[in-house]
């Protein structure tokens, strides 16, 4: 596990508005928002993620245990392996991420070998949803398509593109 | 906007009349299947639209009573209340078909049917088409299938409705119309191709013929000399009288009219020639008489015709007395007839006897008296034997003098005729004479000469005619020529030139053409991007809201992807694979069950994505197809869903209800949770018992790093 990859996950949880507590010896640390308690557990490899991810659960209920009754509601385990995981372990870290019990589990196999953005993607179960930047809101597709045209240069698709706007015949300018 | 109230009766599984307030950020709607959750959904979506598409497309037409609770006691009735930033809204529906009744209460104004409709459709769902109700409830509502069949939906149609969604019907109207118009452009390329090409053909044609005719022309050009030769043959049988004259048609005329005079004349005298010998011989055989033979004649003839007349008296006495003789005669046989059949009895009359022998002796007398009869008969014969002999003498005297008296007057008319004969030959022979008698020959020649003379006169002038007429011929068959050789240049001129303009607008409109196509294809290519880049414009969102609900644990992207086919857009849902680089088609990727949470992104996507007035999403029971980490997803995703639209969802699963209930419970003071149970469902309707969970009085905290200074 490389400190780079604990870095980016705790970085877009801060973002994401939760408290962070310290790294511990185990790589792991405990994230937590208004809404939500985030354990988070980093493995060598998907091998001891699968061994390992249970032992990971088990402290986390045992660490929330204080937690108000709705809260406790509201664990989630981010297991992250650091090496891309052999294709014989995809099913056992299948089995690990459909458990819904205690926690809802967020598994990032291989985190070592992907970018921020993608961490991120990973991450966003944790994250409000962003409407608003994630909305998009631009011209319409004929003044997109009038601007596509205008940047190419070419006289015809221009042309052809006035006089559909006017409502003349597309090609009688040619 | 958001709902706040519903209430409906004689409506699907309600009959009573039945409030269910919705006046929450979240409802939750729970409840076993058959209690009216989907009715409840239903009656929101028919008091909205008017009727329910999922359920109109089964029923036939006329049965429109597919929304009349079972149990009814009287019309339909839907009312909800909207929560709008103006006020409150009452939307109602009641009665069906042609007595349904829409009515918005909008603040202080009402408005009642088609009005009430328009305001219905611009505020929620504007239009009012079936497509637009289909938009609409796509955009508001899922109901089990919705999206599914969406996803299920043949590409083009797929297209279609995302090109709606997002705006790109006018790229797709300007696709379609390059392309009918370039049909149009090259329909109109290959008839001018087709007028090219014939305007070739007929100008190849009147080259040809133009050839042709100059070759007969130069073949039927008359020599010089012909006409010369045959003017010199004209004057020859003509005279001085030819000499001036220069038009070869009027030597022409001339010499055919002497002909025709020459012809006529001779005819004539032909005619009159045959007229004198046939008088002549006619005259010849009349009978000789003279006029003292005639005399005697006539004398005999009175003569015999007195005698005739005597023996015509004499015989009509004795005819009269013979008759008298043969009266008395038959009357005294009838009686001594009459007498000798009774003589031998008494009198018929008296019955007496009579003196018989008296009686034959007197009756012999009378019939003794007959050959006096007989006498008088034969002289009665006689004399009219005579007398017919001297008639038929009397006859054979008039039909001598007849015939005698008929030759006499045919002589006559001969010997006239004769004279009107030689009267008539007399100026034909002077004019024939004038004709063919050259100057200072004698004019008294006889008329056989001159018909002899006048036939040799009237064959050589009509040789000289045919000279002239031949000669005149060809000068005007070689006019015809020249005509017909210059109309040709005119022609072939006239075709060139309408060949030259054929093969410019042609070329030209070649070239439009093909400007057309490569405006076309380059267009094409670019509306694809566009609309690739337009239809995904909503991809960051669904992605966003796809990863949230872990729809599949490599393919971690989705997007739509437009191909153009047969100058169609069809739209393929696509997912990705991006770490290792592998995409492919979602309907062949996902299972059924991740489809339909990628329907489920889908809806609340393009739900979120679009300004609407009514911010209101309904979910009826998704839970059919979701499974346990899809349904903790959905609702982490509805988690922050609620901040943005009210959310109403309905499950009958109790244990999806209690974990809506947790994880949708209210964060924030001004927020709730509305948990609606639908149950003990009976012929009335179902039981509604509604319960508030409020925000809790302190907002929840940081519980584990409070103290450690975060």
């Amino acid at each position: 596990m490389s400190d780079p990859s604990v870095e980016i996950v705790r970085v877009a949880l801060l973002e994401a508005g939760y408290g962070l507590g310290e790294v511990d010896a185990e790589d792991s640390f405990l994230a937590e928002s208004r809404e939500r308690v985030v354990w988070c557990k980093f493995f060598p490899d998907a091998e001891r993620l699968i061994e390992g991810w249970a032992g990971a659960q088990a402290e986390a209920v045992e660490r929330t245990e204080s937690l108000s009754v709705e809260k406790s509601w509201e664990l989630y385990l981010v297991l992250a392996s650091a090496l891309k995981p052999e294709t014989t372990k995809e099913p056992g870290l299948e089995l690990i991420r459909r458990d819904t019990s205690y926690a809802r589990k967020i598994l990032i196999p291989g985190v070592d070998g992907l970018t921020g953005e993608q961490i991120d993607e990973y991450l966003s179960p944790l994250r409000p949803l962003d409407t608003m930047t994630l909305t998009v809101s631009g011209p319409d597709a004929l003044s997109r398509l009038k601007d596509r045209v205008a940047a190419e240069g070419d006289d015809d698709m221009a042309k052809v593109v006035g006089a559909f706007e006017q409502n003349r015949p597309l090609f009688g300018d040619l | 906007m958001r709902i706040l109230k519903g209430t409906v009766s004689n409506f699907r599984g309600f009959r009573d009349e039945r409030e269910i307030p919705l006046d929450s950020n979240v409802v939750i709607l729970r409840g076993p299947n058959g209690s009216g959750k989907t009715s409840l959904v239903d009656a929101i979506q028919w008091v909205l639209l008017g009727d329910i598409p999922r359920l109109k497309a089964s029923v036939l037409k006329g049965d429109e009573d597919y929304v009349s609770n079972r149990y009814a006691t009287g019309p339909p009735f839907v009312e909800i209340d909207l929560a709008m930033s103006e006020g409150t809204i009452r939307i109602s529906r009641r009665g069906l078909s042609r007595t349904m009744q829409v009515q918005v209460d909008e603040l202080e104004e009402k408005l009642v049917g088609e009005a009430a409709q328009d305001w219905i459709n611009a505020r929620i769902g504007g239009g009012g088409s079936d497509s637009k109700h289909a938009e609409m409830l796509r955009r508001y509502l899922l109901q089990q299938d919705e999206m599914r069949e969406f996803l299920s939906a043949d590409t083009k149609e797929r297209y279609g409705f995302v090109a709606g969604l997002t705006g790109m019907e006018q790229l797709t109207r300007l696709d379609s119309q390059m392309t009918e118009e370039l049909k149009t452009l090259r329909k109109s390329l290959r008839e001018l191709e087709e007028q090219t090409e014939e305007a070739e053909r007929e100008l190849s044609v009147a080259r040809t013929s133009r050839t042709e005719a100059r070759e007969v022309m130069a073949r039927q050009r008359p020599e010089p000399s012909e006409m010369g030769a045959a003017r010199s043959a004209a004057v020859a049988v003509l005279g001085e009288e030819a000499k001036g004259i220069r038009e070869p048609g009027e030597l022409l005329d001339l010499l055919e009219g002497r002909s025709a005079a020459i012809a006529t004349l001779l005819g004539q005298m032909q005619m009159l020639k045959e007229r004198e010998s046939k008088t002549r011989e006619e005259l010849d055989g009349l009978p000789s008489g003279s006029a003292a033979d005639l005399a005697r004649l006539e004398a005999r003839l009175e003569a015999t015709a007195a005698a005739s007349a005597r023996l015509d008296a004499a015989r009509s006495k004795a005819v009269g007395e013979l008759e008298a003789a043969r009266s008395r005669a038959d009357n005294a046989q009838q009686l001594a007839a009459l007498a000798l059949e009774q003589i031998d009895g008494p009198c018929p009359v008296c019955g007496q006897d009579h003196d018989v022998s008296a009686t034959r002796e007197h009756l012999e007398s009378v019939l003794a008296q007959m050959p006096e009869l007989r006498d008088l008969t034969e002289r009665v014969d006689r004399i009219k034997e005579e007398s017919e002999a001297a008639r038929e003498t009397l006859g054979t005297q008039e039909s001598e003098l007849a015939r005698l008296t008929s030759a006499d007057q045919e002589r006559s008319r001969a010997e006239e005729i004769l004279e009107e004969v030689a009267a008539l030959r007399e100026p034909a022979v002077r004019q024939i004479a004038s004709l063919i008698v050259e100057t200072g020959s004698s004019a008294s020649q006889s008329a056989e000469d001159l018909l002899e003379r006048g036939a040799v006169r009237r064959a050589s002038i009509e040789e000289a005619s045919r000279r002239v007429r031949g000669a005149l011929a060809e000068e005007r068959s070689a006019e015809r020529s020249l005509r017909h050789s210059e109309s040709l240049d005119a022609q072939v001129e006239t075709r060139g030139e309408r060949l030259a303009n054929l093969s410019a607008e042609t070329a030209a409109h070649r070239q439009r053409v093909k400007r057309a196509e490569r405006a076309r294809s380059a267009l094409g290519e670019m509306l694809v991007e566009l609309s690739n880049e337009v239809a995904n414009t909503s991809t960051p969102l669904i992605n966003e809201i796809y990863r949230r609900l872990e729809v599949h644990p490599t393919f971690r992207t989705f997007g739509f992807r437009i191909q153009r086919h047969r100058e169609s857009g069809h739209l393929r849902p696509w997912v990705y694979d991006e770490r290792r680089g592998e995409d492919g088609n979602a309907m062949h990727v996902l299972s059924a069950a991740q489809l339909n949470s990628l329907a489920i992104c889908l809806f609340l996507a393009l739900n979120l994505e679009r300004e609407t007035d009514l911010m209101t999403a309904i979910l009826d029971d998704p839970v059919q197809s979701l499974d346990d980490l899809n349904l903790l997803s959905l609702a982490d995703v509805l988690r922050t869903f609620r901040l943005e639209r009210q959310v109403i969802i309905s499950t009958h699963d109790e244990t999806l209800a209690e974990l809506l209930i947790r994880k949708l419970r209210p964060l924030r003071a001004d927020d709730s949770t509305l948990v609606v149970t639908l149950d003990q469902w009976a012929e009335v309707g179902p039981r509604v018992r509604a319960e508030r969970r409020d925000a809790p009085a302190l907002e929840p905290e940081l519980e584990l790093l409070r103290d450690s200074g975060v």
